[in-house]
């Protein structure tokens, strides 16, 4: 029988939280992705970084989900920053107008760079 | 791998829960690979169906428990490869569907209406009806023939 489609990964590096998920996100999984990621997303100038290279599928309610805890991160004086999105998720990302909504970086390190360039550029 | 051919059916059945959606999504991009689709049409029947099942569970079953099975049948049929997902619950109106407006929508913090978006995105043609005995049949169709060029093809897409 199918059991949950998700897994995921949390670790610290330095301030920031790498989220790495791998499956799929549907509607059997969306509870545990909200569930582990949101409160990372709660605390004060969020870092959050997704790691989405073995990420296999996201439906819309995953994408509209991703919105939401990227506008908190954003609230928060934060960011929630995705890495390694795969051609097909970034497809349906494009098709439901989250492209300008959403940060996508193509590697790691570009994720990375991007709290540091903000750190340097508020220091 | 197997082919689908013109005139194979295939029929099955889901427990109305959403543990099974990736044996849906498992199937249907089999069968539409062996339809030979091209990969980026796989992956948007994919979405598709997955959409269709998950608004049936969200939406036509809704504080139904426990939630009746939703049988989904995948034929080809004069060049055309079709996905059926009946269900037995409450109908869709689709006279009052408004399609949403992104960014928009996503900004009012609005998140209805979504799936139904991206499966007509995905699909050539969408039809729903009733049934008898109280079903309902959401049919998602891809043309075949118009997959085969590059017109109109997104970027590569790998596969699972």
């Amino acid at each position: 029988m199918p059991g949950p489609s998700l897994s995921l990964d949390v670790k610290k590096v330095g301030a920031a939280s790498i989220v790495f998920l791998s499956g799929d996100i549907d509607a059997s999984s969306i509870r545990d992705f909200q569930s582990t990621v949101e409160p990372l997303c709660e605390c004060e100038g969020p870092q959050v970084i997704l790691d989405c290279t073995a990420l296999s599928y996201v439906n819309s309610t995953g994408l509209g989900a991703l919105f939401t805890l990227s506008r908190m991160c954003r609230t928060n004086r934060g960011k929630l920053v995705m890495y390694g999105v795969r051609p097909k998720i970034r497809n349906v990302i494009t098709v439901l107008g989250l492209e300008t909504l959403l940060v996508l970086c193509e590697t790691r390190e570009d994720a990375v760079a991007i709290f540091k360039n903000e750190a340097g550029t508020t220091s | 791998m197997t082919t689908m051919k013109e005139r194979d059916s295939v029929r099955f059945r889901i427990p109305g829960e959403s543990r099974f959606l990736f044996l849906v999504r498992t199937v249907v991009t089999s069968l539409a690979r062996a339809a030979h689709l091209p990969g980026d049409e796989v992956d948007k029947v994919e979405i598709a169906v997955d959409e269709a099942c998950t608004n049936v569970l969200d939406h036509a079953y809704r504080n139904v428990s426990p939630k009746p099975a939703i049988d989904l049948e995948i034929h080809i049929s004069e060049g055309q490869f079709i996905v059926d997902v009946i269900d037995y619950g409450k109908p869709f109106d689709f006279k009052a569907y408004v399609p949403p407006r992104f960014p928009d929508h996503w900004m009012e913090g609005q998140t209805r209406g979504v799936g139904l978006y991206l499966i007509r995105q995905c699909m050539d043609e969408t039809i729903y009806d009733q049934l008898p005995g109280n079903a309902n049949r959401f049919r998602l169709i891809k043309n075949i023939a118009t997959c085969a060029g590059p017109v109109g093809a997104v970027e590569p897409v790998e596969t699972r």
